[in-house]
């Protein structure tokens, strides 16, 4: 999971595709059309063929799409107790349960994989309390900085012999030791930041960037689309309502 | 698999919208409460979400991994606690780990337990040294987060997820009949996954009480 999240970030950062350079705005826009299709759509076909367009637009905005894919099977394996637990004999109920997730999680990976995360938070922080907007962007921060102190930790636990994979307790007491040091390191880095935050006039509001609402005539495209996956997903229900 | 990454079109819609309403609340009465913190608060808050992310990487098997919810609940007490749950179910959802659309019932279902994890920690401690004492936290929190999803189950109802089913002459869902002796999805969810929330509970108490422990030893002024 720690190396997933970089690796969407370095997609987000580098790339430089119509889906990099269209709003986040319009971006969340078209999540939110292709969400309205998942929530309302009973069709496989139809939620099928959104996931299919979900992976041209990947490939599109050049982003690997077997990586992408495998992210976005997260769900489905999350989901497969449940979907068991829900199965009726029939192979319609666990497609759509199974697809509908597919779907969901492929316009998220879409949305995240090419808005780098100022981008992305800034406009959520703008309808959410200044405590979660700010933590979001701290969170995402924090996280890079301890990724690689992540890394060197479970890496000295396996070579000092701290994870033999002999017996499941002990393991488990030193992955415990070592989330502890990376809880107080954490801690550390969290009055440093603050610190920093105070030397430099913290206002009280962390991000303030705009570049999200920066629309461009590029933000046809996922404007477009949105509508177009919504308008299908009613006619769908149109035609399908009694 | 203490808590579970319900994903998007599964649960029906007016009960993601209320957990969406609930947790929007839950959230607006938090800040509200800590308005008046020092901003190390905020960084301290960013800094335990990221260690609850990285800590979600330590996989359990093919389908569970560490929630560290009982940690950070300790560490952060349950308004900001709550919080980092927000924020990391926030940012899993952007990963496409768990649905944008059940964001307030997945944040509803960790951050259950990570409001339960400071007080059951003090009343524990009272008893134990803090590594049992977090363990201890860690189990019940743990349960109650169970708790909260099979209460999210338990409303989805057995026609949850709006798909045309077949049904029985009772309307029972067809091979509900014949696989599970007739029992109810929920049932048969709590049935399915028993046997992976009560390892993820025990682990995810060994690790607790080893990190609680270590902290107790190292920097013990950060303990409640």
């Amino acid at each position: 999971m720690s190396s997933d999240v970089a690796l969407v970030d370095t997609w987000a950062a580098s790339g430089h595709s119509a889906w990099h350079r269209a709003s986040a705005l319009s971006k969340l826009a078209f999540v939110a059309g292709v969400l309205f299709a998942v929530v309302t759509g009973r069709e496989p076909l139809l939620l099928g063929g959104i996931s299919a367009l979900l992976l041209v637009c990947l490939a599109s905005a050049r982003i690997p799409v077997g990586p992408a894919l495998l992210l976005a099977l997260y769900p489905i394996l999350f989901s497969s107790l449940y979907v068991l637990s829900r199965w009726d004999g029939t192979w319609q109920t666990p497609a759509v349960l199974l697809l509908r997730a597919l779907t969901g999680s492929l316009a998220a990976v879409l949305l995240v994989a090419t808005t780098p995360y100022p981008d992305l938070f800034a406009p959520i922080a703008r309808v959410t309390p200044r405590l979660l907007g700010d933590g979001l962007f701290l969170t995402y921060r924090a996280f890079f900085g301890l990724l690689h102190r992540a890394e060197r930790t479970w890496t000295a636990l396996r070579l000092r012999g701290g994870l033999t994979g002999r017996g499941l307790p002990r393991d488990l007491r030193h992955v415990g030791d070592g989330l502890g040091q990376l809880v107080l390191h954490s801690y550390d880095r969290s009055q440093r930041l603050y610190a920093v935050m105070q030397i430099r006039g913290h206002s009280g509001r962390v991000c303030g960037c705009r570049h999200w609402a920066h629309f461009t005539p590029i933000d046809v495209l996922p404007l477009g689309l949105g509508a177009a996956v919504v308008a299908l997903a009613l006619a769908l229900a149109r035609a399908g309502a009694p | 698999m203490t808590h579970l990454h319900i994903a998007d079109g599964v649960l029906p819609v007016p009960l993601w919208v209320a957990g969406l309403l609930l947790t929007a609340g839950l959230v607006a009465f938090v800040s509200y409460r800590h308005r008046a913190d020092r901003a190390d608060r905020l960084t301290l808050l960013g800094s335990l979400a990221a260690v609850m992310l990285a800590a979600m990487a330590v996989p359990l098997g093919p389908i569970g991994h560490l929630s560290f919810a009982p940690v950070v609940g300790i560490l952060l007490g349950p308004g900001l606690g709550f919080l980092a749950a927000v924020v990391v179910n926030a940012i899993l959802a952007l990963l496409g780990h768990g649905g944008i659309t059940v964001l307030g019932l997945n944040a509803l279902v960790l951050g259950a337990g990570t409001v339960a994890a400071r007080p059951l920690f003090r009343l524990a401690r009272a008893r134990f040294e803090p590594g049992p004492a977090a363990a201890t936290a860690s189990v019940i929190g743990g349960v109650v987060s169970v708790l909260a999803l099979w209460v999210v189950l338990a409303l989805a109802g057995d026609a949850g997820s709006g798909v045309a089913a077949g049904h029985d002459e009772h309307g029972r869902a067809a091979s509900a009949v014949t696989m599970f002796g007739g029992l109810s999805a929920t049932s048969r969810f709590i049935a399915l996954s028993a046997p992976f929330w009560t390892l993820g509970l025990a682990v995810e108490a060994v690790v607790s009480a080893s990190v609680i422990g270590f902290i107790a030893r190292v920097r013990p002024e950060l303990l409640p």
